[in-house]
C-alpha cells in the first residue's frame, strides 16, 4: 500500500484520513522522499498549548531624534489642546474681527451646490457596509502590525532605527528572532487576538479588503452617477475659510447652523473628502506596495517607496482613521443625533 | 408648518440594528477564527486566491546595488538542532549531499563542492518577511533551473517540495512547496553565499532557497532534500508547507 510508504503520523484521525485518502492523482506512483515521513499532521484549529506563548508589548512609543516618547503623552496634550482651543475660539468670537469673519463665512460655503435628492437607499447601505467591513479590516490590520511591532523609514529594519514601536528594544545579548518579537493583542482588539496569528489575520485582512474595496468602488460609481458627489467634493475655494469658521464655532462650543440634509459645512466636507478620496486610496496603494511581487515589479517606484515606507504610510493613513472615526461618531451624537441618524439610517430629514 | 406635530425618529431603530450587527460580529469573529482556523484559511483562499495566483505570474525583477545591502538581517524560524545537522556543520558541510528526487528522470545527489562548481548566479534582492520586516542581501548560488535541467522533471511533476534540516515551531520537519513555474524563474536560486561569504547557520547553511516573488517563510533554509511531486495534498497536513499546515498561512504568497 502506498499509504504505508507515506508513513502518516499515528493517531485515530491520521489513520482515518489514511483510510479515506484518495488514490494519488499522478499516474506514476513513487514512494516519497524518506523525509516526507517526518512531516507532521496539523490541527484544523488553533490549539493554545501548541501555539507561541503570549508576550505583552509596551504602550506604543514614537522616536524623536534619539529619545522615545510614549503615545500616552497624547492624552494630556490632547486635553490641553482641546481646552486651549475652546478658550481661544471663544476669545475669537468676542472680537469684532472674529464676528465679522463668522458673519462672512458662516460655515457652509454659500457657493457650494445644494444636493436635493436626500440620502438614497444605496448610499445608506454602502455607508453601513463600509463601517461594518472596516471593523474587520482594522482589527486584522492591527494584528498584522503586532507580528512585527515596529515601523521604519529604512529598508534594513535594523533594531534601533525604527520610528514607532510597541515592543521593548531588541535584546543584544541573545538570539532574538523576528518571531520572538511578535506581541499579543487582546482578543477584542486583534483579530484573532492571539500572538503570531498573522496567517489568519491576513485572510481576514485581504478577504474583507476585497469586499471593502468593491463596496468603495461601487460607491464612487454611485456618487458620480448621481449628484451625491457634490456633497463631498469641494467645488469652491470658499470651503476653506468656511472650514476654519466651522472649526472656530465648534471649538467655541456654540455650534454652527446645520444644513447637512442638503449641504455639509466646510469642515465636514473637507474631512469626508479626505477620508473617502485621500485616505482610502492611500490605504489600498500602500497595502499593495508591501507585496514582494508587486514591489519587485514596480521598478524605481518600488525602490523609492519600498515596503517600509509603504508600511509606515499605511499606518499613518490608519492614524487618520483613528482620528476621524471617533471624531465623526462624537459629532454625529452631539450635533443632533435624531436628525443625523434620520439622514444616514432612514433617509428622512 | 410651524406647528409640526412630531419630528421623525425613523433613524433610531435601523441604527440600533446596525450597531447590534457590528457588535455581534465583533464579539464572534475572534473565537470563531480560533476554532475554525482551517475554514478561515479555505474561505480566504477562495476569496483571494485568484488575486494571488494572478500576481504570482508577474515577473519580479527588481535588483538592487551593493550600497543597498542591509547591515542587519533579522534571523527567524526554528534553528536546526539534529545530531545529523550538527555533524555536517562541524565538518564544514563537506559530507553534505543535496538529494533531488521524486518525479524526475534522473534522481541526483549533489555535494556542496559540486553545487559550487555549477554556474553561479549572484543577485542583490529584498527579502520580504510575512511579519513585515525587510532586508537586502547579496545572494550567490546555483540557479534552480540548472538543477531542474540536470534531474529532468517528468511531465507529471508540477511542484518542488523543499525539506529542511530544521523542525517547524510545533515539531516535525519544516518544508514548503513551490510551483515549477516559480522554480524556473531567472531569480530563483539555491543560495550558498550571503553577502560574499558562505550562508551562515543563522541564515540557512549550507543551502537556502531564494524565490523573489514570494514571502520569506517559503524560501526554505537549511535545505536537506528537494522532491518533485505532482500534488502536495499528501505531504504533511496537505496545505503546501509547514506554516501553511500549522499556522494557516497562505500557500501562495506573492502579496
Amino acid at each position: 500500500m502506498n499509504d504505508q510508504l507515506h508513513a502518516a503520523p499515528s493517531g485515530p484521525i491520521a489513520r482515518l484520513k489514511g483510510a479515506l485518502a484518495k488514490p494519488p492523482p499522478s499516474p506514476t506512483v513513487l514512494p516519497h522522499d524518506p523525509l516526507a515521513a517526518t512531516l507532521t499532521h496539523a490541527d484544523d484549529r488553533v490549539r493554545i498549548s501548541h501555539w507561541l506563548p503570549p508576550q505583552a508589548g509596551v504602550v506604543p512609543e514614537i522616536r524623536i531624534g534619539k529619545r522615545w516618547y510614549s503615545t500616552l503623552w497624547l492624552v494630556p496634550i490632547g486635553f490641553v489642546t482641546v481646552v486651549g482651543a475652546i478658550a481661544v475660539a471663544q476669545g475669537i468670537r468676542e472680537t469684532a474681527w472674529g464676528k465679522a469673519f463668522i458673519a462672512r463665512y458662516p460655515g457652509i460655503a454659500q457657493k457650494a451646490p445644494s444636493v436635493d435628492s436626500g440620502f438614497p437607499l444605496w448610499l445608506r447601505w454602502q455607508h453601513f457596509l463600509n463601517l461594518f467591513l472596516m471593523t474587520f479590516v482594522i482589527r486584522s490590520g492591527v494584528q498584522i502590525l503586532a507580528d512585527h511591532p515596529r515601523l521604519y523609514w529604512n529598508r534594513d529594519c535594523t533594531p534601533g532605527t525604527e520610528w514607532f514601536r510597541f515592543q521593548r528594544p531588541v535584546p543584544r545579548d541573545r538570539l532574538w528572532t523576528a518571531k520572538d518579537d511578535a506581541v499579543t493583542l487582546p482578543s477584542w482588539l486583534g483579530l484573532p487576538g492571539l500572538r503570531h496569528t498573522i496567517g489568519l489575520a491576513r485572510w481576514w485582512h485581504f478577504s474583507v479588503d476585497l469586499l471593502w474595496v468593491t463596496n468603495g468602488a461601487v460607491s464612487y460609481v454611485n456618487l458620480f452617477r448621481t449628484d451625491q458627489w457634490k456633497r463631498l467634493v469641494p467645488l469652491t475655494w470658499e470651503v476653506f475659510p468656511n472650514a476654519a469658521s466651522t472649526a472656530i464655532q465648534y471649538a467655541s462650543l456654540n455650534f454652527p447652523i446645520d444644513e447637512s440634509w442638503t449641504r455639509y459645512n466646510g469642515l465636514q466636507q473637507l474631512s469626508y473628502f479626505t477620508t473617502v478620496f485621500v485616505a482610502a486610496p492611500t490605504m489600498v496603494a500602500t497595502g499593495l506596495m508591501q507585496s514582494p511581487a508587486i514591489s519587485n515589479k514596480l521598478g524605481f517606484l518600488g525602490r523609492l517607496m519600498h515596503r517600509q515606507v509603504a508600511r509606515s504610510v499605511h499606518f499613518l493613513a490608519f492614524g487618520w482613521y483613528l482620528f476621524f472615526i471617533p471624531a465623526h461618531i462624537t459629532m454625529v451624537f452631539i450635533t443632533g443625533l435624531r436628525a443625523n441618524l434620520n439622514h444616514m439610517f432612514a433617509g428622512r430629514e | 408648518m410651524a406647528e409640526e406635530t412630531e419630528k421623525s425618529r425613523a433613524g433610531y431603530l435601523p441604527f440600533a440594528l446596525a450597531m447590534a450587527a457590528v457588535g455581534t460580529a465583533w464579539w464572534a469573529a475572534s473565537p470563531l477564527t480560533v476554532r475554525h482556523a482551517r475554514k478561515v484559511q479555505k474561505i480566504g483562499t477562495f476569496m483571494t486566491g485568484w488575486l494571488t495566483a494572478l500576481s504570482e505570474w508577474w515577473d519580479p525583477n527588481a535588483q538592487l546595488t551593493e550600497k543597498d545591502i542591509s547591515p542587519f538581517f533579522w534571523p527567524n524560524g526554528t534553528m536546526p538542532h539534529s545530531a545529523e545537522y550538527e555533524a555536517l556543520a562541524a565538518n564544514g558541510f563537506a559530507d553534505y549531499r543535496l538529494r533531488v528526487n521524486g518525479l524526475v528522470e534522473t534522481p541526483r545527489e549533489f555535494s556542496l563542492a559540486e553545487l559550487k562548481a555549477m554556474p553561479k548566479q549572484q543577485q542583490i534582492t529584498t527579502h520580504f518577511c510575512i511579519q513585515g520586516w525587510t532586508g537586502v542581501a547579496k545572494w550567490g548560488g546555483v540557479p534552480m533551473r540548472h538543477i531542474l535541467d540536470l534531474v529532468k522533471p517528468t511531465p507529471e511533476a508540477r511542484y518542488a517540495a523543499f525539506y529542511s534540516f530544521a523542525e517547524g515551531s510545533d515539531g516535525g520537519t519544516y518544508y514548503d512547496v513551490h510551483t515549477l513555474h516559480n522554480m524556473r524563474h531567472h531569480l530563483t536560486i539555491l543560495a550558498y553565499e550571503m553577502n560574499n561569504a558562505g550562508v551562515s547557520i543563522l541564515h540557512g547553511a549550507p543551502l537556502r532557497l531564494r524565490c523573489e516573488n514570494e514571502l520569506g517563510f517559503k524560501m526554505v533554509k537549511w535545505i536537506s532534500a528537494i522532491e518533485l511531486v505532482h500534488d502536495y495534498a499528501d505531504l504533511g497536513a496537505g496545505q503546501g508547507g509547514y506554516n501553511e499546515d500549522h499556522e494557516f498561512f497562505s500557500y501562495r504568497n506573492p502579496i
